[in-house]
């Protein structure tokens, strides 16, 4: 086999077998910056804090009404 | 925009550089992961890799130093990390999965060169991948292997050659198991 024709196979073979990973590449990318951002930001904000501190508004706003 | 560029706009964040990136290299950088680990699955998951890393290296990339022989440099690396965690966990079976395209369905003779392209030492192999698919240059396989450009020429010349006789034909072309030809 001619050497011009055995590396147009190779090359042919190699188009046709290769993968497309895109998606998992740009999901996989995106779950590190995701996390690295978390790391940031010191972890996710506390639910029981911001609820704590609705609970507080909340509080703080009837005692002005009722001071009202 | 050149390999270069792409490389440094990734460095600065820019998913769309390393997605144009992907769609160049793809190809010989799925080459190289299988001609390493001999398994579609393995070499699928080191391409996979392989971008992810870039994209998190292409800071330390130094611009203007062969970015083609940079990537390979990381898929081989990989590539070996898979083999050998491959070999650990003794699921390697030193099989060449069958190569077809499903959409063209020609697998019986497409499978004939990959079978030809194992018989070559790993390092063979990996100069015909990282030449023919990959364009890299003698001179640059050879840094990567540690070897002078003029050995990774003989080699490669040789490879072909052999590659030739195993694909059941003279090497001047007269028989071809591809292109079979009426004696």
């Amino acid at each position: 086999m001619e050497h011009d024709r055995l590396i147009f196979r190779l090359k042919d073979e190699f188009i046709a077998a290769t993968p497309d990973v895109w998606v998992p590449i740009k999901r996989q990318l995106a779950k590190q910056i995701a996390e690295r951002l978390l790391c940031e930001l010191d972890g996710l904000p506390s639910p029981q804090g911001r609820l704590l501190a609705e609970m507080r508004d909340h509080v703080k706003q009837n005692i002005l009404n009722q001071g009202a | 925009m050149e390999l270069d560029e792409l490389l440094k706009a990734a460095a600065d964040g820019n998913i769309e550089s390393l997605q144009t990136l992907y769609e160049e290299l793809r190809v010989p950088v799925y080459a190289v992961a299988f001609a390493i680990v001999g398994n579609r699955a393995a070499a699928e998951d080191v391409l996979q890799e392989t971008f992810v890393r870039i994209y998190e290296k292409a800071g330390s990339y130094r611009p203007g130093t062969h970015p083609k022989a940079w990537v390979t440099s990381i898929a081989r690396h990989l590539a070996y990390d898979a083999l050998r965690q491959r070999q650990n966990h003794a699921v390697f079976d030193a099989e060449v999965d069958r190569i077809s395209d499903p959409k063209t369905n020609i697998p019986a003779l497409r499978l004939e060169l990959m079978e030809a392209l194992f018989q070559l030492s790993d390092i063979e192999r990996q100069i015909v991948v990282m030449h023919v698919i990959g364009g890299l240059k003698h001179r640059e396989i050879g840094v990567l292997l540690g070897m002078p450009a003029g050995t990774v020429r003989w080699k490669y010349r040789k490879s072909l050659a052999q590659l030739a006789r195993f694909m059941g034909g003279e090497e001047d072309g007269a028989r071809s198991s591809y292109f079979p030809v009426e004696r």
